[in-house]
């Protein structure tokens, strides 16, 4: 395979600090893209980057099922492996509000929960990072569609994540942003949900999507892959002309192929 | 225990419910977001809200926290105000003791303005074994009693049905010419009600508050129904939840102004009812009860990580802005209380073994918390009701997929390698095989990536070296 080309500009490399890569089980498996977008990122942001490579899965699927000991046992062991980031840094709201709002609720030792009091203030949702703590805003990629931007309620609600991807969106030329109908409602995923009441999540997800087509939009994107998928599941199935994407890969600068 | 069955099996309900919705415009659908558009404005009204909102909530809290005070100051107060006083352990209890004032009063009807406790003891299942009729006269509860169902909603009980339904139904359980009209509509079951009212003996209310330092018990309602049903009969009952008590009458009209904003997006609502006690003078009834109920009330009270959802006042908000409750109403549910308060409520007042499923029937969107006048942690109760069920009895299949999920996410190799068969196995199946069933009915199976992220790195940005 190829060295891939840079999309973006070189940085000039003074900040020199290294952020340690959190990128979720389905991200790695499913989507990659949206992490090598993340990559390219953060490098044109001035930062380096690190993959532990024994991370997995942040617990999230077992916590919301109610297996909390079987969370746990993950969560010791995420807590462990990113112990010593100066940042962490993850291109999913949903994991990332895991770690910071839930893993405090589970059974941990005294150690981790000591450890996982210090990585807390240094783990950050992507766009979270770029704005607020690496002030970067220099995007310089090119995007000529109507985009609408969906609000994963995780990222909003539990972290307050909104105007973050649109300010950077923003950035991006020839891009027509477009906003939803009551863009706050659920999509319908809901993790583990979406399986256990596959009738309801998906009649949730058509109502979304017609509100897509109503906004004239060609393209969804959002802060979560998970919602993706399943908004992408529902337009696959019923063959209609929208694209979905992970912002970070608007912002990288990823081409849509005709 | 509820009156009405909580389903066996919430998933083959849901499922059921969406299966079997009609085509066209939900009106469960078009009502519950029509309210959350109100809601919405009247929130956006007052620029502070979210401060008020904060506050009423701690104060709410506060009350919550010294019930067993208020209650004894309650209970001073109602003695001097003349209210007969009688406790409820619960459900029976509750639909017993009605049972037995109304036959002290020589009654066989009763005239009830709308109560969800009243759908939560039974007594319109209890009372007609006992040769006691009861009557509706609240709109929306006449509606669904004359059909021959629960109400599908805390606040608004026939939100389910649009004015074509209520048309037919008053055609033919009336006997009357059908119309749409809704002011015709309202006219017809106003001269039913009126017979009703002007012949009553007893009247049954609910509480939304009752008032500590005063002892008055308020209603909170929009049509003039509440306020005959507690004047004309010369016999009240007015049953409340246990939790039901806030201090002071200031406080009650903040109590009074969320609920209404929250509810139906009204600045107030058209009545706020206040019953003080009997009169002699011929304009009130004479005798004057009240039934506190705990039916599983004051258990919770100890439950502290549960306990705050006392603090709901009733409003429905938190219903109709739930994605979920919005696609299938609140019949699918069973019980009294649908939707994410429901869903809560029915496993921490009844048991978890009443409702195993009810906290799992939620994307956790976190829309009910948001909206809550009261700001319960609903997503925080749910998460901590699904842990409560699986620790008291995960289901063995369950158990092994997530001790499975967990030794293999303890693995980095093991995961790669599961994943990499996955992938493999998507690449050469034929489609049909390799779709989950539990996700592939009107979702196409996500494809697992030829080249995994962390392959691409070691592949384009090396290895890291200490992990």
């Amino acid at each position: 395979m190829p060295r891939e080309r840079k999309i973006l500009p070189d940085s000039e490399w003074k900040i020199m600090k290294t952020i340690h890569l959190f990128i979720p089980c389905f991200v790695d498996q499913l989507f990659p893209k949206t992490g090598i977008a993340t990559v390219r990122l953060l490098e044109a942001a001035g930062y380096k980057t690190t993959f532990p490579k024994a991370q997995t899965c942040c617990g999230q699927p077992a916590f919301n099922s109610g297996f909390w000991k079987q969370t746990a046992e993950l969560a010791e062991r995420f807590i462990r492996l990113f112990a010593d980031a100066e940042y962490i840094v993850t291109p999913s709201a949903s994991c990332a509000a895991m770690v910071r709002k839930h893993y405090h609720e589970l059974d941990l030792s005294d150690d981790s929960k000591k450890l996982l009091e210090s990585i807390t203030p240094r783990l950050f949702e992507l766009s979270e990072f770029l704005v607020q703590e690496a002030n970067f805003n220099r995007i310089e990629s090119r995007f000529p569609h109507r985009v609408a931007y969906h609000t994963s309620c995780h990222g909003f609600r539990e972290l307050g994540i909104l105007d973050q991807p649109l300010s950077l969106l923003r950035n991006v030329r020839g891009i027509d942003l477009v906003e939803l109908d009551d863009n706050r409602r659920c999509c319908g995923f809901g993790g583990t949900f979406a399986v256990k009441f596959p009738a309801v999540s998906v009649a949730m997800g058509e109502d979304k999507i017609q509100a897509i087509l109503d906004s004239g939009a060609d393209v969804v994107t959002a802060t979560d892959d998970s919602c993706l998928m399943h908004i992408e599941g529902i337009i696959t199935r019923k063959k209609l002309p929208i694209r979905v994407l992970h912002y970070s890969r608007i912002l990288a600068g990823e081409e849509l192929l005709a | 225990m509820s009156a009405h069955l909580l389903p066996s099996d919430l998933k083959k309900s849901i499922d059921h419910a969406i299966a079997n919705r009609p085509d066209g415009t939900l009106p469960y659908k078009k009502n519950t977001r029509k309210a959350v558009r109100q809601r919405n404005l009247r929130a956006a009204e007052w620029p502070d809200f979210q401060d008020i909102r904060r506050d009423v909530s701690e104060r709410r809290q506060q009350d919550i926290d010294r019930l067993e005070e208020l209650h004894l100051q309650l209970r001073e107060n109602w003695k001097k105000n003349g209210i007969e006083v009688h406790e409820a352990k619960d459900a029976l209890e509750a639909a017993a003791t009605v049972e037995a004032i109304v036959r002290r009063a020589g009654a066989d009807r009763i005239l009830k303005s709308k109560s969800m406790l009243g759908e939560e003891i039974g007594l319109n299942e209890y009372l007609p074994q006992k040769g006691i009729v009861p009557v509706e006269t609240d709109l929306g509860e006449f509606i669904v009693q004359l059909r021959g169902e629960p109400p599908s909603h805390i606040t608004m009980p026939a939100m389910h049905l649009d004015r074509e339904d209520v048309g037919r139904l008053f055609a033919e359980k009336l006997g009357v010419e059908y119309t749409d009209n809704p002011e015709e509509l309202t006219r017809i079951a106003r001269k039913v009600l009126r017979k009703e009212f002007l012949a009553a003996k007893v009247g049954l209310c609910g509480v939304n508050f009752a008032v500590a330092e005063t002892g008055h018990l308020a209603t909170v309602t929009n049509e003039g129904n509440g306020r005959m049903v507690t004047s004309l009969p010369r016999v009240v009952i007015a049953i409340m939840g246990w939790e039901r008590v806030t201090r002071s009458l200031s406080e009650l009209t903040l109590l009074w102004q969320m609920l209404s904003r929250s509810a139906t997006g009204q600045r107030s609502t058209v009545y706020l009812n206040l019953t003080h006690g009997p009169t002699s003078d011929r304009i009130g009834p004479e005798e004057v009860h009240v039934i506190v109920v705990d039916n599983g009330r004051k258990q919770l009270w100890q439950d502290e990580e549960l306990s705050s959802v006392l603090r709901c006042i009733r409003c429905g908000a938190c219903l109709n802005v739930c994605p979920v409750y919005q696609q299938v109403g609140g019949h699918p549910y069973g019980g009294t209380y649908p939707g994410p308060i429901g869903a809560v409520l029915a496993p921490a007042l009844f048991g978890l073994e009443t409702a195993p499923d009810h906290p799992f029937a939620s994307s956790l969107c976190g829309a009910c918390e948001e909206i809550c006048p009261v700001s319960i942690p609903l997503p925080k109760h749910l998460l901590t009701l699904r842990h409560r069920i699986i620790a008291m009895n995960a289901k063995k299949s369950d158990s092994l997929v997530w001790d499975g999920f967990s030794a293999m996410m303890k693995h980095e190799e093991f995961y790669r390698k599961i994943l990499k068969g996955a992938e493999t196995m998507q690449r050469i199946l034929p489609q049909g095989m390799i779709t989950s069933p539990a996700w592939g009915k009107g979702r196409a199976t996500p494809r697992i990536a030829k080249q995994s992220f962390r392959d691409w790195y070691r592949e384009n940005r090396g290895e890291d070296e200490k992990k």
